[in-house]
């Protein structure tokens, strides 16, 4: 690392290089920083991005993606021969040649908070240490500094049932704010407060104004706070002009394409998480919440299946069909699974996640539970694992350390983490 | 990371010592050093006329079934702000003599003036308050107002924010969280009373009852699980950090990997103090019945409790399965590295813990608080950060901790005398602008840091710039009715706060965290755009445009214009249709600026 800026404390240094926001400057006013420019991804392979569809709650591997003879639902043949899911899936069996069914996930943690906190960031919840969940790793790593919209940008997919608490936060940690998560409350109205509340001309002089006002303010008091303030004020007006934000705007899309991914606010989020991975932004989380069938799961996954499976089969199709899907990596999962058969109670220790796309060997299924559904039968996958492999699969240096405020070297992946070899092409 | 440190600051030395800087004063300019010398003057005569004046009678703890009796008070009294304040100097200015930093001008009185009202009532001055407090000619006026602020029912609630956020966990009971309100309101009045520090503490640590009846019990229900049942290891990690100043929690899987002060027998020795708390109106499965319901808070529709942890019959801890290492063990009651008091059949283990905390000899409470209202108003901890006291993490002035504590202490804990004996020092009352020589330079107290105001703060100040329609509009001023199960509803500002809630945890007051929403919101959202009361109120007389221009940097800034700023207002204004456009806009980029959200 280049020695820090006298003026800039370490800790601010490394937040503001980490978030990327030093090279950011559309005025100049950051010139003796913009070398950091430099660390932008310049490796000439095409850039990952991972759309990660988070079922909150707790989604049963028993009415999904996992069924057993004796399943409250009837298992269905898919295009890959030999692999079934459930028959409320239909739309999905059709995309399984570029799906990955992960069927022996043993993860430990059965309880909401505890299991959110592990399969976001890859660490236990102990001692109050916090962590920097996936996305924010994703927005560090393959972010690029010059970039218009945010690099991690999470969208509430609506809530069908019970949701055993909010939504999972994913923070930063000491990535640094710049990596926390843009969040985008309602799919269909985007990001709010784009527009000027004042004619644009009159925008244009007010901002002119406090530009200069900044100037004066940042030269006299060599502060690194009024330069993160100013930069988040740029990035603002960034994105205010910038034309990529219409990725916010789903109503672009032709009817066609709006009514393929469906009348769902999941729908719509997950039609929104393609029109930004498109334009460039690295990581985006859709949640869909409600999966905590404590009353059995049959009645409840059959209905949000109707919409599940409209969403995600065609954010798979529609990604293929533009080119981006061995680039983009479509990840389907909750904190856990549910017991085998009712679904009634939380699961972990053997249960079910979905890869699609992402340049891996799809059209297969990892690890397999026994005949009752209660144990893994062949090749654990641990929370470790699962995470190397899906830092692995975005081409993240999953073993890369970084160092806590506190001084203490943590690495992306704690160290028995391995990645599925037999997904990586 | 601590090489960083290290190294930036050896640099920065080279850097003062290959600048010739001689004195300590060298770059301020003439009037601000005769200042600083004049402030210096009065505390060094008062700290002369000082006697002690005897400290408020120490506060009867309630009798407790606590088997370990209050120790007698080493309390000697208290002595004058002034003296302290002098003090304070002496040895701030001997490290920087030392280590031939120069120190930054003395803060002019806008500067000071709402530096002073941001930090003890969390909010900026009104115009009116900033005009009078510029003209008044009083030489002893910055010891007044700190005096005044100190007596506004602003000062404990904007405390009882800060040490609410301390207090509950930013991750606490995710599906119901506890009523801030009423828990804020509770250390408010005590911070505006002025309770002793130790009282307020021995009071939150044993809290029993309806939470409705005594608030402090919030506290057990913020330290809790989803089902607010208490949690013995999250109150251990929040009392630990809050009133210690330690990681004790470093130690709660293993013994601690880098220091090897903190075993895991002294993380779950404390816990077991807590260990019976339990909420016995907990809502939900698995609230099966425990060992003990005699610690109990309760909360409105009971039903069932859960101890906090599991404990055997005499209170002993059993280490549970999360920790990885020596699952199953069980460990008696035990004091952070100190004994294990004897709690023979007592069934209350929480007094005795918080006797042995706030005794006058516990060598972690005094210098945790103190180092905590120093950082408060410092932006920087004497010891840095403010939770982790540990022998790699040495204090940049030990002599002026220990001093600062052992007034605390003497003074019988008393908090706004504290805040008199710091606010009164030219330590604190430094510019922020730096100098050469100091310039990133954060050890020594050379300039006063740069502090990012918190969403309280922003949100209160701006409803004081904009005299009252920034974030409540008026239809709301008033809190919604009470939720089903007696949760007060967020109100705008609450919104508007959660929407600011950025921070992560660790961060420092210096720290910025507001991203690209937070900037979009203040720059479009329409009551930041269309005008405020104080333009409606200024224009309604037709002033000249010189007065509403600096009145509205008085109500932002605290500040008149400088006269570039005066002239590049007048003409951006000439430009608008009509003034009013003008004005509104101006009032725009007032609060939109750094200097506006960053307390200098």
């Amino acid at each position: 690392m280049s020695r820090p800026q006298p003026t800039l404390s370490r800790r601010d240094w490394m937040k503001l290089s980490a978030a990327g926001v030093l090279a950011t400057s559309t005025s100049g006013w950051f010139n003796t920083l913009a070398a950091s420019a430099a660390q932008a991804t310049a490796s000439g392979q095409k850039p990952k991005s991972c759309i990660l569809l988070w079922m909150n709650g707790g989604p049963s591997q028993s009415h999904t993606f996992d069924l057993k003879p004796d399943s409250e639902y009837r298992a269905i043949p898919t295009s890959v021969p030999g692999i079934q899911i459930s028959e409320y899936l239909p739309r999905v069996a059709k995309q399984m040649q570029h799906c990955a069914l992960l069927r022996s996930m043993s993860t430990g943690e059965a309880v909401h908070p505890r299991a959110r906190f592990l399969m976001h960031n890859g660490y236990r919840m102990s001692g109050g240490q916090s962590f920097p969940a996936i996305g924010c790793v994703a927005s560090a790593e393959l972010g690029r500094p010059e970039f218009e919209l945010p690099n991690f940008v999470a969208i509430d997919g609506g809530v069908d049932g019970n949701n055993a608490g909010r939504f999972f936060r994913s923070v930063p940690a000491y990535l640094g704010p710049k990596h926390a998560p843009l969040i985008v409350t309602d799919p269909s109205k985007g990001i709010e407060n784009l527009k000027p509340a004042v004619a644009n001309g009159a925008f244009d002089d007010r901002f002119d104004l406090l530009e200069s006002a900044e100037k004066g303010f940042e030269k006299k008091y060599d502060s690194a706070a009024a330069l993160a303030h100013e930069t988040a004020y740029q990035q603002a007006l960034r994105l205010m002009r910038s034309e990529k934000a219409k990725a916010f705007e789903i109503e672009r899309e032709s009817e066609i394409v709006r009514h393929n991914y469906g009348d769902s606010q999941f729908g719509r989020s997950c039609l929104l998480a393609r029109r930004l991975v498109e334009v460039g932004v690295p990581f985006v989380e859709v949640t869909l919440g409600g999966w905590d069938d404590h009353g059995g799961a049959g009645k409840n996954v059959k209905r949000r299946s109707e919409y599940l499976d409209m969403a995600m089969s065609a954010l798979i199709a529609d990604l293929h069909a533009k080119g981006l899907l061995d680039s983009t990596l479509v990840v389907w999962m909750g904190e856990f699974g549910r017991s085998p058969g009712s679904g009634s109670q939380h699961f972990a220790k053997a249960w079910t996640s979905v890869l699609a796309g992402g340049g891996l060997k799809t059209g297969q299924v990892i690890g397999r539970t026994d005949k009752s559904g209660r144990e893994v039968a062949d090749r654990p996958i641990t929370a470790p694992d699962f995470m190397a492999t899906i830092y692995a699969a975005l081409g993240i240096n999953y073993k890369k350390e970084y160092t806590t405020a506190g001084g203490r070297p943590i690495r992306i992946v704690d160290k028995p983490g391995k990645p599925i070899a037999e997904l990586l092409a | 990371m601590k090489i960083f440190t290290h190294l930036a600051a050896v640099t920065a030395v080279g850097l003062a010592i290959a600048c010739g800087v001689e004195s300590v004063v060298q770059g301020a300019p003439a009037a601000n050093i005769r200042q600083q010398r004049k402030i210096q003057r009065q505390n060094a005569k008062a700290a002369a006329e000082a006697k002690p004046t005897p400290a408020p009678a120490q506060p009867k703890t309630a009798p407790t079934t606590a088997p370990v009796k209050v120790a007698p008070p080493i309390v000697s009294g208290r002595r004058e702000p002034m003296a302290i304040a002098a003090e304070i100097d002496r040895l701030i200015d001997e490290q920087l003599a030392a280590a031939k930093v120069p120190a930054s001008a003395m803060a002019d009185d806008g500067e000071f003036i709402r530096r002073a009202y941001l930090d003890i009532t969390g909010r900026v001055p009104s115009a009116s308050a900033v005009g009078s407090f510029l003209s008044t000619t009083d030489p002893a006026k910055r010891a007044r107002l700190i005096d005044e602020l100190l007596a506004a029912p602003q000062f404990g609630s904007s405390l009882a924010s800060i040490w609410r956020r301390v207090l509950v966990p930013p991750d606490a009971n995710q599906n119901k969280p506890p009523n801030y309100v009423a828990f804020e309101a509770w250390m408010a009045d005590r911070f505006n009373e002025n309770r002793p520090f130790d009282q307020t503490v021995r009071s939150l640590l044993m809290a029993e009852g309806p939470v409705a009846e005594s608030p402090q019990g919030i506290f057990y229900i913020a330290n809790a699980d989803a089902k607010s049942f208490p949690q013995a290891d999250i109150l251990t990690r929040t009392t630990s950090q809050a009133f210690m100043g330690v990681q004790l929690q470093c130690a709660q899987c293993h013994d601690h990997p880098f220091n090897t002060q903190w075993k895991q027998s002294d993380f779950w020795g404390m816990a077991a103090f807590f260990g019976r708390v339990q909420n016995v109106a907990a809502g939900g499965k698995g609230a099966a019945g425990g060992a003990s319901i005699i610690e109990k808070i309760q909360q409105n529709g009971a039903k069932k409790g859960k101890p906090a942890a599991k404990v055997v019959a005499n209170g002993s801890i059993i280490i549970p399965e999360e920790s990885f290492h020596n699952v199953g063990t069980v460990i008696p009651a035990k004091f952070p590295a100190g004994p294990q008091p004897s709690v023979g059949d007592v069934p209350q283990l929480r007094p005795a813990f918080a006797v042995w905390l706030t005794a006058p000899e516990n060598k972690y409470f005094g210098p945790c608080i103190a180092n905590r209202f120093w950082e408060h108003f410092m932006g920087r901890g004497i010891v840095n950060p403010v939770d982790d006291f540990n022998p790699d993490n040495k204090p940049s002035h030990p002599e002026l901790l220990a001093a600062l504590s052992r007034e605390f202490v003497q003074s019988g804990f008393d908090i706004k005398h504290l805040v008199r004996c710091i606010c009164n020092s030219c330590a604190y009352q430094r510019s922020s602008v730096p100098v050469e020589g100091n310039k990133g330079e954060n050890n020594f107290f050379a300039r006063m840091e740069i502090k990012v105001l918190s969403p309280e703060a922003l949100a209160d100040s701006l409803e004081v710039a904009l005299e009252g329609r920034a974030v409540m509009p008026a239809a709301a001023m008033m809190r919604p009715a009470a939720k089903k199960g007696g949760y007060p509803a967020n109100t705008p500002r609450d919104h508007f706060v959660n929407f600011f809630n950025t921070k992560e945890e660790g961060a420092e007051a210096g720290d910025y965290s507001y991203g690209i929403p937070q900037a979009l919101m203040l720059m479009n959202q329409v009551q930041f755009n269309n005008g405020a009361a104080v333009v409606d109120r200024l224009v309604k007389t037709a002033p000249p445009r010189e007065r509403v221009v600096e009145q509205l940097y008085l109500a932002t800034l605290s500040r008149k214009p400088a006269a570039e700023e005066m002239k590049q207002s007048l003409a951006y204004i000439l430009k608008q249709r009509t003034p009013r456009d003008g004005y509104n806009g101006l009032l725009w980029t007032l609060v939109n600026r750094s200097e506006f959200v960053l307390n200098h």
